[in-house]
């Protein structure tokens, strides 16, 4: 329910309410970089079926 | 009269002793000849036999080499169409754990802090938070974003978004206002998501 009333107008609506600068731009050819990061395997292990 | 006699017998004799010595002699070159050609003979038909027995056996070597060359190639095809699947699946996976650079159509949103106003009363309102981006990214996500980035930051399943001081953390990089977010995605269902109803963020 709180969910629903904070996202009534959508939460890019909610922060231009709040005077934030938002703009959405649609592009055909978005380019993303791959996770430059670091993912861990110290823990975790196969489950061998 | 009886020495000369004695004498053309002897001579005689030697004669024929020679003549026989020499027709033996003769003989036994001949024979030694008859003989070695049998033995030279026997001894090629050997080696003959030997080359053959060699022969057949490379012979048999060869079309045993050749069936184990078929099952080596029948082989090394299926294990070829394996590590195509198996590279195939692994570029796959990649994609979907964010470890690849990927591009296609989709959505851009800039977000900068706002401007102070009379009519906001809470200053904090103008910032941008940790938990607006957070949101962003479930609203993103939700409606079929297939891959996400803020400031350079790719959203992976490990990613978190935090708060520190007048800075936010995206991966443990800092970044602050303002903000890009790109979205691959189906542009029209990630817009209308963004705007939902009463929504009024501009669209160019």
């Amino acid at each position: 329910m709180c969910g629903a009333v904070e996202r009534a107008g959508g939460i890019l609506h909610q922060l231009k309410l709040n005077d934030l600068s938002v703009t959405v731009k649609k592009e055909s050819n978005i380019k993303i970089n791959k996770f430059n990061g670091a993912i861990t395997k110290k823990y975790m292990k196969d489950i061998k079926n | 009269m009886k020495d000369k006699k004695i004498g053309i017998s002897l001579g005689i004799i030697c004669f024929i002793l020679a003549l026989a010595l020499t027709l033996q002699i003769r003989t036994m070159t001949i024979e030694n000849s008859i003989v070695s050609q049998t033995f030279a003979n026997d001894e090629l038909k050997d080696n003959l036999l030997q080359w053959k027995e060699k022969y057949e056996k490379a012979v048999e070597q060869l079309d045993e080499s050749n069936k184990q060359l078929d099952v080596i190639r029948k082989s090394a095809t299926t294990n070829a169409s394996d590590a195509e699947q198996k590279t195939s699946k692994i570029k796959e996976n990649n994609m979907l754990l964010g470890l690849t650079n990927v591009e296609g159509e989709g959505v851009v949103i800039e977000l900068a802090d706002g401007k102070s106003s009379s009519l906001v009363l809470d200053a904090s309102n103008l910032l941008i938070h940790d938990g607006n981006l957070r949101e962003i990214i479930n609203e993103l996500a939700n409606a079929g974003a297939e891959a996400i980035e803020i400031n350079g930051q790719r959203i992976v399943n490990s990613t978190y978004i935090t708060c520190a001081g007048n800075v936010i953390l995206v991966n443990g990089e800092k970044i602050s206002s303002p903000c890009t977010i790109k979205a691959i995605g189906q542009q029209e269902r990630i817009v209308r998501s963004s705007r939902k109803s009463r929504g009024n963020t501009t669209s160019t």
